[in-house]
């Protein structure tokens, strides 16, 4: 009975385990995997594109960058603190079921690691110090 | 001689007198020679020695600025102000191991001093050659990969970095990781005493009455480490919750509850002598995961806010990792047969019982977060995918484990030994029961929502009414045996003539608490964001929030930007985000106004620009009881650390009436 239980409730964990893993892609990594990707939640990691942040009234549209491509995300909730232009942004949420490269996320993190060094982004120039500008 | 070299040839005295004094009581248990057993024991000396001078070299560097030292260059700068001076010392990997070393030196002394009347007693002797055995590694690591006194490459700077911004923003970062390390540490006494326990066949209850106390004092500070660590979470990341599931966290879960199971399920083997496989598999467990929540933290394996370096001690520990899981488990099979207990469970309506659920229940839970926690660490070695595993997988699991738990916690302990009849059952539980019943209808209709929460309430109070009944009656019994006692005299009594009964109840105060202070915060919480301009307020729950101005504070350690905000009726909140010159990104200082019902908590989402701010406001239903019922249950332990009589003067559940009896007879044992 209890050898019962507990392999029930082990089966049930792993159940639990594989709906709820979260697989992390870099933007470009992201969009070369796209179509397999569809309906499935993930992070999609990069660096917020300067100028590119909109404010709406349920959340905020900005755009991601990494690895030379570029995509636009639809963020539903608040904004974490020290989000700005530049930082180093990890999304999560899934691809919308519309238009290419448009992702929708209901989570967002910002890396604060010390040695985490924002992705080139190319002909964007990100400040060093965004308070000075 | 310099510093670093000064430093470093502690380090190395202190790795010689471990490998040293492992041989000779190696030796000494060989040879049978009691006189080389107790030279072994002088070495204990030398190594505290030489780990606390290290560390107050250590020191004495960072605040001398010596930045010819790696160490120092990197984690002070000539701004950094004294408190985080001193702290950085404990800010990066190298100086962690070092205090890692300071911590478990100082267990050792003390086990050593403790147990010096049987030094020569095999059992401590063989607990001796296993701490110098865990010493050494960790000196080892100091002399290899983890030098705290490795000097600069090139010429010396002319500052230093100063510490990671996030560990020098708040005072907690001068108790937290101690607290946590004193923790972890300790363990290794226990370990240590299991694994002679098994060498020299002695695996009966002698060896768990050894390490009863020194498991408590770990315990305890393991507990004040998660606790201080949930509040550092909470008053310095700024997102306003205190757990969030982090691998690192969970590093820190995970010997907590194997830990928690074998103090509850020792008690088993104390008094039926029962589970003694069991019993050494918890506590070795728990030291292993401790070695791995160190690998998880230190090795840069994980992302997270509190992996602060990335070094190459990863493979080291999964070494010593791997030598000690299996050392302990092919020692656990080879003395087989012989572990096998003595005693059998009677009923499973019985006190023996509900411990071992309670340890089913640690033990699934701590399967759960380990599962979760390297789960991605392992698809990411072996498919070189990078997942995390979402937060509903921890919650869906954890929330039902601790709601399962709360219900024992206020059934285990009226139960009696053995087998309990349904007379007895309903005698004791009866009103606490009902008081758990009315409380679940009160809070819903106070608005309590989602079946978790009502059952954490209707759970706690419970188990509070449990407690409150087997106080009442120890109390009362003890009035009856003393009638000239009164009620705080009695209650005193009562307690230092069981401390451990009572100091248990205690902690699960503590428990209950902070279980209702999860579920209201959860349940009762606010968040809104408002974007003001100086002058413009926004209502939130009935207050004005008016952004005043913007104020601006430069000093050498950092810059800060504050928005004055103030709330009508609660008061001035400064909400900051700060600059440090060794980083690029400024940390965010929530303003916290906390008050036992509500806490304000506010954090500047960014710096204001243009006039306008954009300001987070959560307000959270008591949250400051998190606290409180942490040092409820250190209160707790500390009670139960206190010498108790060595013949119990009082039952904790003696018989007032004929239905409570605890000898229940065979034939009234409940289906």
């Amino acid at each position: 009975m209890l050898a019962l239980a507990c392999a029930g409730a082990v089966v049930w964990m792993l159940t639990l385990l594989r709906s709820n893993v979260v697989f992390f892609k870099p933007v470009s990594a992201a969009v070369a995997d796209r179509s397999g990707d569809a309906g499935r939640t993930m992070r999609v990691g990069g660096a917020v594109v300067p100028g590119s942040i909109e404010r709406r009234d349920e959340g905020i549209d900005f755009s991601l960058t990494e690895g030379g491509t570029t995509i636009r995300v639809h963020h539903v909730g608040s904004e974490p603190a020290l989000f700005k232009d530049c930082a180093p942004v990890v999304a999560e949420g899934r691809w919308d079921t519309g238009a290419a490269e448009e992702f929708d996320s209901t989570r967002l993190l910002i890396k604060h690691d010390n040695n985490y060094e924002a992705p080139p982004s190319g002909a964007v120039e990100c400040p060093k110090d965004p308070f000075r500008s | 001689m310099n510093r670093a070299q000064l430093g470093f040839a502690l380090v190395a005295v202190g790795a010689a007198a471990s490998l040293i004094g492992l041989c000779t009581a190696l030796a000494g248990i060989r040879a049978r020679r009691a006189r080389l057993i107790a030279l072994s024991r002088r070495y204990v000396a030398v190594v505290v020695v030489a780990a606390f001078g290290a560390f107050a070299v250590m020191e004495w560097s960072l605040f001398a600025h010596d930045f010819s030292i790696r160490f120092v260059s990197e984690n002070v700068a000539l701004a950094t102000p004294g408190l985080y001076t001193f702290t950085a010392a404990w800010s990066a990997l190298e100086g962690s191991i070092l205090l890692w070393v300071v911590a478990l030196s100082g267990y050792v002394g003390v086990t050593t001093l403790r147990f010096r009347s049987r030094s020569t007693d095999p059992l401590v002797a063989w607990a001796l050659v296993v701490q110098f055995a865990v010493l050494l590694f960790f000196f080892a690591l100091m002399l290899g990969p983890a030098n705290p006194f490795r000097l600069v490459s090139g010429a010396v700077p002319l500052d230093g970095r100063g510490p990671n911004p996030l560990l020098q923003n708040h005072p907690l970062v001068a108790v937290h990781p101690p607290a946590l390390y004193l923790g972890y540490v300790g363990f290794t006494i226990p370990f240590s005493f299991a694994i002679a326990a098994l060498v020299t066949g002695r695996f009966g209850e002698g060896w768990l009455a050894d390490v009863r106390r020194t498991t408590l004092v770990a315990w305890g500070f393991l507990t004040a480490g998660i606790v201080l660590g949930a509040w550092w979470s909470y008053a310095v990341l700024g997102w306003g919750g205190y757990w969030g599931w982090d691998p690192v966290e969970n590093a820190s879960l995970l010997p907590w509850l194997t830990a928690t199971a074998f103090i509850h399920s020792v008690m088993v083997q104390e008094r039926r002598g029962m589970l003694r496989v069991w019993n050494l598999s918890l506590v070795v467990a728990t030291f292993c995961l401790t070695i791995l929540g160190t690998f998880l933290t230190r090795s840069g394996v994980v992302n997270s806010v509190h992996a602060f370096s990335e070094s190459s001690i990863g493979p080291w520990l999964l070494v010593f990792l791997g030598v000690c899981a299996f050392g302990s488990v092919a020692l656990i099979a080879w003395r087989g047969d012989a572990l096998r207990a003595p005693g059998r469970i009677d009923s499973p309506v019985s006190r023996e019982a509900a411990f071992m659920l309670n340890n089913l229940l640690f033990a699934g839970f701590a399967l759960v977060v380990l599962t979760g926690t390297v789960f991605p660490l392992v698809v990411e070695s072996l498919q070189n995918r990078q997942i995390s595993v979402g937060e509903p997988y921890f919650a869906r699991l954890g929330v039902p484990l601790g709601l399962a738990l709360l219900f024992l916690m206020a059934v285990g302990p009226a139960l009696p030994w053995r087998a309990a009849s349904a007379d007895l059952l309903r005698h004791r539980l009866i009103v606490p029961a009902w008081v758990g019943g009315v409380t679940m209808a009160v809070t819903v209709a106070f608005g309590a929502r989602g079946i978790a929460n009502v059952l954490a309430f209707g759970l706690g109070a419970f188990a509070l009414a449990s407690i409150g009944r087997s106080v009442y009656v120890g109390v009362r019994a003890r009035r009856r045996a003393h009638p000239d006692e009164g009620v705080p005299r009695a209650l005193g009594r009562a307690v230092s003539g069981n401390p451990r009964l009572y100091g248990g109840l205690l902690v699960h105060v503590g428990v209950v608490i902070i279980a209702v202070a999860m579920a209201t915060s959860s349940g009762w919480t606010t968040r809104r964001e408002l974007r003001l301009s100086p002058g413009e307020s926004a209502e939130v729950r009935g207050h004005t929030v008016t952004f005043v101005d913007r104020a601006i504070e430069t000093t050498p350690q950092k810059t800060t930007v504050k928005a004055v905000v103030k709330v009508d009726g609660v008061g001035t909140l400064e909400p900051a985000i700060s600059t440090f010159p060794n980083a690029s990104e400024g940390i965010g200082t929530p303003a916290i106004h906390s008050t036992p019902l509500r806490d304000w908590y506010l954090t500047l989402v960014s710096a204001p620009t243009s006039g306008v701010v954009t300001i987070g406001v959560q307000v959270g239903t008591m949250v400051m009881w998190l606290w409180i019922g942490g040092l409820v249950m250190l209160a707790g332990t500390a009670v139960a650390l206190l010498p108790g009589r060595r013949r119990r003067v009082l039952e904790p559940e003696p018989p007032p009436s004929p239905h409570d009896d605890e000898q229940a007879p065979m034939a009234e044992v409940a289906p």
